[in-house]
């Protein structure tokens, strides 16, 4: 404004004495709100109009009350106070009026923005996949089903009775040394825990609960004191195997071992036994397999010797049916013992038992 | 446990090379992991089970060997000299 704000000014120092005066001033006030209001850009410039008008503290309105109508003659007062009321009317609705203007442009925006293109292909979603062990577990359960095998869990905290003892393995005998065994923390005097460090305890279980014959075949996690590495883990998996009956023999041993392995990695592949000693079993051997990489003449995955080592099994020590109570005189059985991980790798072409367990998408989704 | 090929044959008069022998141990019980060479010759790296506490040692071994092979066994000779102990 070229001269001063007259809302600063009382109508006294402005020389405005009667009721044309003051119906003049608050028109030229009526105009420049006018000016101002015409075209409102957005929210903000709203707000700054408000404030300089009907702002409660430096509003000119609140400057005209103050400066104005509260120092104004008597005989002035009545025509002030209406033009006042009058103008506050006006700014009032004007300014709502903009404000749903703006409003509606916002939302129209707002709306033109989120609008929904059904032409757009979908979003698609990855799907998961069977993790490879558990595709592993479900193809060697499905073998042994169908030859007349039922599935049997059993509890990862064990007791040391059937971890150990009941299983031939007394305390302080080296075999134990061999396992690295996890103990649970306890307090003194009470029960001692340990996670078990295979799946053997599962067939004292069985036998204690079920007179024979005994057909079963038990997958569970193992744990045992181990650092991780590649063909490592203080946690991995088996899938323990009993058969007990009146004329079980070492001939049905090698007879379902072969046609385990030829389901599994195929009938290309030979099977060895070679002596071995587990402290349940006797005779005890290890399961070897041809390599199924040089077909036995010797690489570097074989180490050279045309064999690769799968599982552990044997004949059931006869001591063993003593601690559940069977006739070892007439019964004779087989257990083994698969290394789950240790199968996966071979059938898949693995070389570190790692992937299994660092859910690495990119590893994961080569098995559907 | 670490097996020296040479040291066997102090005391067993073995024919067969190391591949052969450790083919024949991994049949009879001795899984043998590898073969590395060393200054020493020939070392085989011998996966012992918990029942055979008498396999052990190099003498242990050759006499497993001696058996496989039908060789006889040459029991090593201690030098001992009599006097107070600890001397």
């Amino acid at each position: 404004m070229a001269h001063e704000d007259p809302t600063t000014k009382t109508l006294a120092e402005l020389g405005v004495t009667d009721a044309a005066g003051v119906a003049r001033l608050f028109a030229e006030l009526r105009s420049g709100f006018g000016a101002q209001a015409g075209s409102l850009a957005d929210a903000a410039r709203w707000e700054e109009l408000r404030a300089a008008w009907v702002g409660r503290k430096s509003g000119v309105l609140t400057r005209v009350t103050e400066n104005w109508l509260k120092p104004a003659p008597p005989e002035l007062k009545r025509s002030v106070g209406q033009e006042l009321n009058a103008l506050k009317a006006h700014v009032e609705q004007a300014l709502e009026t903009e404000r749903v203007q703006i409003d509606a442009a916002t939302s129209q925006a707002a709306n033109a923005r989120d609008r929904v293109d059904l032409s757009l292909p979908g979003v698609r979603r990855p799907v998961g996949s069977r993790h490879p062990l558990r595709q592993t577990f479900e193809e060697i359960e499905r073998i042994f089903l169908s030859i007349g095998y039922t599935v049997v869990e059993g509890p990862e905290i064990e007791t040391p009775y059937y971890n150990f003892e009941a299983l031939n393995i007394p305390e302080h005998h080296p075999a134990r040394d061999a396992m690295d065994t996890f103990y649970l923390a306890s307090p003194p005097g009470a029960a001692e825990y340990v996670l078990r460090t295979h799946t053997s305890p599962v067939q004292i279980r069985t036998m204690e609960k079920q007179p024979p014959p005994v057909r079963i075949i038990v997958p569970g996690k193992v744990y045992r004191r181990d650092n991780p590495d590649a063909t490592h883990g203080y946690m991995f998996h088996q899938i323990e195997g009993l058969a007990v009956d009146t004329d079980i023999t070492f001939c049905d041993f090698k007879g379902t071992v072969e046609y385990f392995v030829g389901q599994f990695l195929g009938p290309a592949i030979k099977t060895r036994l070679r002596p071995s000693y587990f402290p349940f079993t006797e005779p005890s051997v290890e399961v070897d397999a041809s390599c199924h990489l040089c077909g036995g003449a010797g690489c570097r995955v074989c180490k050279f010797s045309g064999w690769i080592e799968l599982f552990g099994a044997g004949m059931v020590d006869p001591s063993v049916y003593g601690f559940v109570g069977y006739d070892a005189k007439n019964l004779s059985g087989f257990a083994f013992g698969l290394g789950v991980e240790r199968l996966a790798m071979l059938k898949y072409g693995l070389d570190d038992m790692q992937l299994f367990f660092q859910s690495d998408a990119r590893f994961l989704s080569q098995f559907p | 446990m670490k097996l020296v090929y040479e040291w066997l044959k102090e005391f067993v008069a073995l024919a067969a090379t190391p591949e052969e022998l450790r083919a024949r141990f991994s049949l009879s019980g001795t899984a043998v992991d590898s073969i590395e060479a060393s200054a020493a010759g020939p070392v085989l790296d011998a996966e012992l089970t918990a029942n055979r506490g008498d396999c052990m040692s190099h003498y242990g071994l050759a006499r497993e060997a001696a058996a496989l092979y039908n060789l006889p066994l040459r029991a090593p000779a201690p030098q001992l000299r009599e006097g107070g102990r600890g001397d």
